[in-house]
């Protein structure tokens, strides 16, 4: 062939590679999001295919019929036409495959570059990330390889090449979930040597008589963990991970990084959406006390079953020495179930349960936080706190408990209880004036916390105003819940403003079952919508909770 | 080009409005006539000072930057930056600084501490001195000054954390007696709204009170005001010469927002362009601007927030925030804001004044007043050492 084909056939072919690997940050933004798991991004790529692949489809239709055009054309006609002819149709064949391909494409892949840079959550390109690029351009050449042995040596082969990457970017989604499979023996391989850093610097003499605190449970495990780092710093240095990083790399990422010699007290949170992670945090943190906060149906999508997700809890309690301590709360269900058989050293609390170790009598509830007499081991404490709602109490006296067992003083404990500030984004009041009193409850996305913030909100005064998406993730049972949360809504709220019209549905039906008039109820497609909205009907007085905000990857 | 510096960022719990604030400012100063040097305090005490700073997406993953970033500090004994080196080899090098522009807030940074490093360092700073930001910090100390002055503020009454824990129904039973329900129970020193509790009787303001001194030694407790309209006006001067911006009422309910949202809203965040780009962060949550209100009190208002510069010895920008009591008609004033958030710059904008304009006032006010201090001596020999030891120096 002349210079000049070769030289368009490469630009096609390279062009076509190139403009593929440009749209592929696309979705490295949402595996990113989903936390690299294949099983998790496939189950949102099933249930989000608008936004993963449907908007590629005009497109690569189109690009496709060109394609088939192109062949077709070249089969009838390339043996009829002269030499010089053919060559010239070949190289307009070339150029408009190169319009209808690449130039949508590339402009497409730019505006979905600004689109990530203004999320909630941007993509970073972390080493992790990076390694998966490099995973999926293998992917597309394996894959493109593989369709296009058969051709090679016919002039099929120049031309197929391109049109497979170009049907390529309608099957994004599919290349990244083979990639994630492709990057995981690799991945695996660079967590293990992360973990033996983090074992490595824990196993040291300064560290040895740090005390380490495990905290799991399906709701509560971050409030609970900024109540026992203000409570034990009375006392102790503490370091705990910071935010909600409750994952094994951030757990290994605050080991290595912010723990230093001087820390006394360690409290690792761990999350969970399978078995044996919490497995894997223990391995290396190797907790001495460890607590959970609550089991209940969170994440069922991924651990499938409820008793999976007690066998997953379970392994905190698995991974304590012999001398560990073990601290619950009387649920009289489950974790009950685990006090029961528990034969070391162990604390059950209760809200008001006599029968645990803590509890709380004389408890009150207002909307400028919450009062209680703890019960203890030690004797009564007197208990001020700005934190709102039931959960709170529940959550300080499994804190006290652990408190105790380190050996803090009633007055340390009293004062640690009263310095406890609202964790961002959880139940937490962010104006309160003679306007609008605003409660934050973005990170909030359980049945049980969802139950609980409406509670809260009943008790201030005013008209009372909820915005909510509404809670996902939770399997097959995600409709009756949101349902319920309707029901609860109708008794409570003034008016509803609900974020998403697919996934709020449910909560809309249960408002309206529950006679709540369609007046006050509005439907919006996004949260500036609903701010929007609320700019519009509040007024002073009113109380707003906003109830459990999603992030990017569930806008519909 | 002046070499300026920007101090933002703080330990206290106004960290992240202060990092919108400085951000703010240096997106908006003149790039023309500054060489802006952005000096970041992170909120475990660390200093930074780096041309990475600039970039607004650092600050939420800090920990996951801060390894790649140039430390720096002023030290008391110069009036310049020194900044750390990256690698080994290098020392560690020494800046001078025309101006630094003090946008903390809160402890540790609106209270006289860094003003008093300044101070030592003999730097030209925009904020108020030691004793106006002090003053302008404690609650009590505030108070008291403005009853000394006759200006309007709420009952109110004080105590120490000692008597409280000695004798807790005396301290229950002054408050009670000298201040009706409902009441607002504050610590003395903190920012914001930590610690603050509502109480509406002796039970509610006995947890109020456990909250409070969990947080300070020092705590005010003040009347509350039922029907309320809150209104802040800004001012802006040094000494005697002040002028005074129009008014607003605060609805500040969206600052819950995430730091993205709050800073980059409309998009437009990241980037530092010349001079009047994105005003947003604290402009754009909705507030009245103007307040709505009759010009008599409109009047009163904007006369007291200048009679209030005055009295605390303060400089720069401040905002004064006032409480209408509009059953009874009254206005009171709640308290004085030495560093402002944004500098106001949404107040000033209202009237026509562009926040790099405003920027450039304060740096003119800032240098105005190093140039009268150093006028004074600081420095005298007095004759007393040499009176000390027998023999006189020999001189050779």
């Amino acid at each position: 062939m002349y210079i000049f084909e070769l030289f368009l056939v490469g630009v096609i072919t390279y062009g076509a590679f190139i403009v593929y690997m440009m749209s592929v940050p696309r979705m490295l933004h949402f595996a990113q999001l989903e936390g690299y798991k294949e099983a998790d991004f496939f189950r949102w790529v099933c249930k989000n295919p608008k936004m993963a692949f449907l908007k590629e489809v005009p497109q690569a239709i189109g690009t496709a019929i060109v394609y088939g055009l192109c062949i077709l054309i070249n089969a009838k006609l390339l043996v009829h036409l002269p030499e010089t002819s053919a060559r010239f149709l070949f190289e307009v064949e070339c150029i408009v495959l190169a319009f209808v391909y690449m130039i949508p494409n590339i402009v497409k892949a730019m505006k979905s570059k600004k689109e990530r840079k203004q999320a909630k959550k941007p993509l970073v390109y972390t080493a992790r990330a990076k390694r998966l690029m490099f995973w999926n351009a293998i992917t597309v050449i394996l894959l493109s390889v593989m369709f296009l042995y058969p051709y090679q040596g016919t002039p099929m082969f120049y031309l197929l090449k391109p049109m497979i990457y170009s049907l390529f970017t309608l099957q994004l989604p599919v290349g990244m979930v083979i990639a994630l499979f492709l990057a995981s023996p690799t991945e695996t391989i660079i967590k293990d040597s992360y973990i033996r850093k983090a074992k490595w610097k824990l196993r040291k003499k300064a560290y040895r008589h740090l005390i380490k605190i495990g905290i799991t449970g399906s709701y509560g495990k971050t409030s609970t963990k900024f109540i026992l780092d203000t409570i034990l710093s009375q006392k102790y240095h503490v370091l705990s991970t910071p935010e909600s990083y409750n994952t094994t790399f951030g757990n290994i990422k605050v080991i290595r990084e912010q723990l230093k010699p001087e820390h006394q007290v360690f409290i690792a949170e761990m999350g969970a959406r399978y078995r044996f992670e919490i497995q894997e945090i223990c391995d290396f943190v190797k907790p001495k006390i460890g607590i959970i906060t609550s089991i209940g149906p969170q994440h069922l999508e991924s651990f499938k079953k409820m008793e999976n997700i007690v066998k997953a809890k379970k392994e905190l309690i698995k991974a304590l020495p012999h001398d560990g301590v073990v601290v619950l709360p009387n649920d009289h269900s489950y974790c009950s179930e685990i006090f029961k058989e528990e034969k070391r050293k162990k604390y059950s609390y209760a809200l008001d349960d006599k029968k645990s170790d803590v509890y709380a009598k004389n408890i009150k509830l207002t909307s400028e936080g919450c009062s209680f007499v703890a019960v203890t081991p030690i004797g009564e404490i007197k208990c001020v706190s700005k934190l709102l709602g039931e959960h709170s109490v529940k959550n300080i006296l499994g804190c006290i408990a652990i408190a105790i067992e380190l050996g803090l003083t009633k007055e340390e404990i009293a004062r640690g209880v009263a310095q406890i500030m609202p964790v961002k984004h959880r139940l937490q009041i962010v104006n309160r004036s003679n306007q609008i009193t605003v409660i934050d409850d973005a990170f909030n996305s359980n049945p049980e916390g969802s139950k609980e913030a409406l509670n809260v909100l009943k008790r201030f005064e005013g008209r009372k105003i909820i915005i909510t998406p509404g809670m996902v993730e939770l399997g097959s049972s995600e409709y009756q819940y949101n349902y319920e949360f309707g029901k609860q809504m109708a008794d409570t709220v003034d008016i509803a403003i609900l974020v998403g019209k697919k996934r709020s549905e449910p909560i809309a039906k249960g408002l309206r079952e529950n006679e709540f008039d369609e007046m006050n109820l509005y439907v919006v497609d996004s949260l500036k919508s609903a701010t929007k909205k609320l700019e519009e009907i509040s007024q002073k007085g009113d109380v707003v909770l906003f109830e459990n905000d999603l992030p990017d990857n569930y806008n519909e | 080009m002046k070499k300026v510096g920007v101090i933002y960022g703080g330990v206290s719990c106004e960290h992240d409005v202060s990092v919108i604030t400085g951000l703010q400012i240096m997106e908006n100063m003149d790039r023309s006539k500054y060489d802006i040097i952005p000096i970041y305090i992170h909120d475990d005490g660390e200093w930074y000072a780096d041309k990475n700073l600039f970039n607004a997406k650092i600050y939420p993953e800090f920990n996951s930057y801060k390894d790649g970033l140039m430390k720096g500090y002023i030290a008391p004994n110069r009036p310049g930056i020194v900044m750390g080196q990256k690698s080994l080899f290098s020392k560690e090098s020494y800046t001078k600084l025309d101006c630094v522009i003090v946008a903390l807030h809160g402890m540790n940074g609106e209270d006289g501490s860094v003003q008093g490093l300044l101070e030592l360092a003999n730097i030209p700073y925009t904020s108020s001195g030691i004793v106006g930001s002090s003053v302008g910090m404690d609650k009590i100390m505030m108070k008291k000054v403005f009853e000394a002055n006759s200006f309007p503020v709420l009952p109110y009454t004080y105590f120490i954390r000692e008597d409280w824990e000695k004798n807790p129904d005396a301290v229950l039973s002054t408050i009670e007696n000298k201040l009706p329900y409902p009441l607002f129970v504050k610590p003395a020193n903190l920012g914001s709204s930590i610690g603050i509790t509502k109480a509406k009787d002796r039970e509610s303001l006995t947890n109020a009170i456990t909250i409070a001194t969990a947080f300070d030694e020092r705590i005010v407790v003040e009347k509350a005001i039922e029907d309320v309209k809150e209104v802040n006006c800004a001012a802006i001067g040094r000494g005697n010469q002040v002028r005074v911006s129009t008014t607003e009422e605060p609805m500040s309910w969206q600052e819950f927002l995430t730091f993205e949202d709050k800073y980059m809203n409309g998009g437009k965040g990241g980037k530092l362009a010349g001079s009047k780009s994105s005003e947003n962060g604290m402009a754009s949550m909705s507030r009245k601007v103007p307040a709505l209100l009759d010009t008599q009190k409109e009047g009163y208002i904007k006369f007291l927030t200048a009679e209030v510069f005055k009295a605390l010895n303060v400089k720069g920008v401040v905002r004064v925030d006032f409480l209408i009591d509009n059953m009874e008609d009254k206005i009171y004033i709640n308290e004085i804001n030495t560093i402002p958030g944004s500098m106001a710059c949404y107040l000033w904008k209202y009237d026509g004044y562009e926040f790099y304009r405003i920027i450039d006032e304060m740096i003119d006010i800032a240098e105005k007043e190093h140039a009268e201090k150093n006028r004074n001596t600081y420095t005298y020999h007095s004759a007393i050492m040499e009176n000390f030891g027998g023999a006189k120096t020999p001189e050779e």
